[in-house]
């Protein structure tokens, strides 16, 4: 690393940076800057506001108060299509690929070479040039640009997407987990790409949750924490320790309230559960009266398991043995009947009926014991969802308010209170306290206690360290489908889990 | 180009040849007259304004849309322009094509806002122009001709000759209607717009992040397809000498059935306008030959419906497979 580097200038500079989404602050006041011929990396847990950060930088989304600048001069972009013709090109996390058009057409939908008046397109440029950057990219042995999309596997489609920045002239590429479901020996190719591009005065903005990536490419690592800017750092100025606890630096203020529970027999065993490019050899149980927490980063397929074990989707192989009976779930449905609940990360989509009053929600799996002969009993889900609303302390001027007009916090409280005086005896809640106010999440942590002391098995997927460390009683770290490792309560921190999580 | 996809659209091509040639000899089993000359020109010129009609839906179908007005649309750009021929008898058939032309962009382009700026489903945008179009359509059939349709009698040879000519013994209509498709096959796979329709069909969200001007593209669509129903208002007029206040009446129907038989992926992004065309064909053989045997009016809505929802079927089952 030659010193001049650090001396070259800003071409990318963003200050105070704020962005808001309905609900949250995506960003707060961040700052970022990019070098002429960088690789800079951008480091953080999840929601720290990374993938915000990059949609800001190409005009996805417009930030509420800040600057943007490009060569030192203020920009504003209004739309993705400003920045591209200002050479900044991306490598999205979520496929921006047309699975119907070829992997040529893909790669030049946005800038076909065209000629003559008419703007017929000159295919003969797109296949030519799209051969050359493949070539370039030492892929056309795999990647036919003549193929269509739909037909490629996922780690072609990542390639695809790489290629593709390199149809414009990018003086600024920015990579938004490049490296995860590609192969040691396309990452390593990826490298030298890197390498090579880095040559041809391009910059490049790096995320990602590898540690080798970062410390093998990046010139420079910036870290964010909860929508807020953290540190920049040479990178032979950090370790991976310190970079760990810049990334998971905070106390552990908020109180858990932690029971002391009776540990019973197993209820719930998983023995080599595999879901194809999804997940694989999954392996843990669950006891009664015990938390298993699920951490790991967005995308390891943390909640693709649990959703797999609950009958939404179904498995390849492996077995699935509740109270220690083999059992087929096929279906949600089924999963209810032999005794288990979930309670989705996403309740606008999954978990709540949000057009129905509180009552309907609270009482929509159980609806025949509250019917007598076709008819339904009024008051008497009336009486019970009152109890219940009470006890979970729902803000409402009744049982009657339609859900859709709750807040988030209440909301999410009455998709765990169907669960309450149900029979479910294993419980799986994915990101149970997300966008929550803190009484909230208290309130919900300590249902999470009743529970278990009633003897139910509870698996809790958080993104959220603290909360992790704060309720469960063992601790499954998943990385890229697999379970890495699983630690108990007394031995878990929050670094050695985030070490796990994303080496 | 790429043999894969050649020889999956050969596919669907060969499966629907097959189909139309089983459909005709069946047809022509059960009523000989169906080979006669005249029929088969009969044939050609239904075939001719419903594949124009049908273009204009399969390319707002393509963006994962739906325009159920295509037909009111024509009836009323046919009584629109029937009315001005009547007024000005003397206007040039090619002012009158003008026109009409004009006049159904106009029309798709206010349905393509309706979806793109006001947020509202394509099918229920175009449910409500549907009826919009067919109110205007009887409001001034009463106001400027006191509610009658218009005939033969009132339109000029010269605007009627426009349909009728023949060419090497082929009614005229068909050549218009290879030339439209000529030039749209090229624009839908050979310019930036057609193969940025297909993206933003494809994948909307992601080619707003790629920076395509998706509402551009959409209402482009919208708006081809309203010049596509212009056409073929205008050539309905001269052809079938006839304007009334429920002309097009079902079009949307069998251009949407056709469009699913000739391969179009209802969720968008995929499929070529040839299997269109014979998708097309098969529908106007069906439909004339159930008018040859005499098959009772409810029994050919019934065979519609049937028509629409196995082809709906099969295409999700090929698909499903592909998958595989």
């Amino acid at each position: 690393m030659n010193n001049s580097k650090f001396n070259s200038r800003k071409i990318l500079e963003l200050l105070k940076i704020t962005k808001d989404f309905p609900g949250t602050r995506a960003l707060d006041e961040v700052s970022f800057d990019l070098l002429e011929n960088e690789v800079h990396a951008i480091v953080g847990e999840n929601g720290a506001g990374k993938s915000t950060l990059i949609k800001v930088i190409t005009g996805v989304h417009k930030p509420n108060s800040g600057q943007i600048k490009l060569n030192s001069k203020l920009i504003k972009w209004s739309s993705p299509r400003d920045s591209q013709k200002n050479g900044i090109s991306a490598i999205y996390q979520d496929p921006t690929l047309f699975p119907e058009l070829s992997v040529a057409e893909n790669m030049f939908i946005t800038n076909f070479p065209t000629k003559n008046f008419i703007n017929r397109v000159d295919w003969n440029n797109v296949f030519m040039q799209s051969r050359k950057i493949l070539e370039d990219l030492n892929i056309l042995s795999i990647i036919n640009p003549l193929t269509k999309v739909k037909e490629l596997s996922i780690a072609q489609k990542q390639l695809v997407e790489i290629a593709k920045a390199f149809t414009i002239k990018s003086k600024i590429i920015i990579m938004d987990e490049p490296t995860s479901s590609l192969s040691a020996n396309e990452v390593k190719n990826l490298f030298k790409i890197i390498e090579e591009i880095k040559k041809k005065n391009v910059s490049v903005i790096l995320i990602s949750h590898k540690t080798e990536d970062i410390f093998s490419l990046a010139d420079r690592v910036s870290v964010y924490r909860d929508s807020k800017y953290i540190i920049t750092k040479k990178i032979n100025d950090i370790n991976k320790d310190q970079l760990i606890s810049y990334m998971v630096g905070r106390e552990i203020k908020e109180l858990f309230p932690k029971r002391k529970v009776e540990i019973g027999k197993t209820l719930l065993e998983v023995k080599n559960l595999n879901l194809r490019n999804v997940f694989s050899d999954i392996s843990f149980n669950i006891r009664s009266g015990e938390i298993l927490g699920f951490a790991g980063l967005v995308g390891s397929g943390r909640s693709e398991i649990a959703e797999t074990i609950f009958g939404v989707n179904k498995h390849d192989s492996g077995e699935i043995k509740i109270d220690g009976q083999i059992i087929k779930i096929n279906s949600p449905h089924d999963a209810i009947k032999l005794g288990m609940g979930f309670v989705y990360e996403n309740r606008m989509e999954h978990g709540l009926v949000t057009n129905f009053p509180i009552r309907e929600n609270i009482i929509l799996h159980k609806l025949k014991s509250f019917t007598k002969n076709f008819v339904f009993k009024d008051s008497l889900a009336s009486q019970t969802t009152n109890k219940i609303k009470d006890k979970l302390k729902i803000k409402s001027y009744d049982v009657l308010q339609l859900v859709k007009f709750l807040s988030g916090g209440n909301q999410q409280k009455v998709a765990i209170s169907k669960w309450l005086d149900s029979n479910a005896k294993i419980l799986i809640f994915d990101e149970p306290t997300k966008g929550v106010d803190v009484a909230t999440k208290a309130a919900i942590h300590n249902f999470m206690g009743e529970l278990v002391s009633r003897g139910v098995a509870v698996l809790m997927i958080s993104s959220e360290l603290p909360e992790i460390l704060g309720m469960s009683d063992r601790i499954a770290i998943i990385q890229s489908g697999r379970i890495k490792k699983i630690i108990d309560r007394e031995h878990a921190t929050q670094e050695n889990i985030m070490t796990e999580a994303i080496s | 180009m790429n043999n894969k996809i050649i020889s999956i659209f050969s596919h669907r091509i060969f499966v629907l040849t097959i189909m139309i040639t089983l459909l005709v000899i069946f047809v022509s089993i059960g009523a000989p007259q169906f080979l006669s000359e005249r029929t088969f020109h009969n044939l050609l010129n239904n075939l001719s304004i419903l594949a124009i009609v049908s273009l204009g839906q399969m390319i707002v179908m393509i963006t994962a849309g739906i325009d159920i007005s295509v037909g009111t649309a024509m009836g009323l750009v046919a009584m629109s322009v029937g009315l001005l021929l009547i007024e000005f008898p003397d206007m040039n058939p090619i002012i009158a094509i003008l026109l009409g032309m004009i006049m159904g962009t106009v029309m798709g382009f206010v349905n393509g806002l309706l979806v793109v700026k006001g947020k509202i489903v394509a099918l229920i945008a175009t449910l409500a122009t549907m009826n919009i179009f067919r109110g205007i359509n009887v409001f001034i059939n009463n106001i400027f001709y006191e509610g009658q349709y218009i005939g033969a009698e009132k339109l000029s040879t010269e605007f009627k000759s426009i349909t009728r000519i023949e060419i090497l013994g082929l009614p005229i209509m068909i050549y218009y209607v290879l030339l439209i498709y000529i030039v749209f096959y090229f624009i839908l796979h050979h310019t930036k717009f057609g193969r940025q329709i297909y993206a933003t069909g494809s994948n909307l969200d992601a080619a707003n992040t790629l920076g395509i001007n998706t509402s551009k593209i959409l209402i482009g669509a919208y708006s081809l397809c309203g010049l596509m129903f212009g056409i073929a208002g205008v050539l309905y007029l001269s052809l079938y000498t006839s304007a009334q206040t429920d002309t097009g009446l079902g079009f949307e129907f069998i251009t949407i059935t056709a469009v699913i038989i000739g391969g179009i992926s209802v969720f968008g992004g995929s499929g070529i306008l040839w299997g269109v065309l014979l998708g097309t064909l098969f529908m106007t053989i069906l439909t004339d030959s159930l008018n040859i045997l005499k098959i009772s009016p409810f029994w050919k809505m019934a065979i519609n419906g049937i028509m629409l929802l196995s082809a709906i079927l099969i295409n999700h089952y090929i698909e499903t497979r592909k998958k595989k």
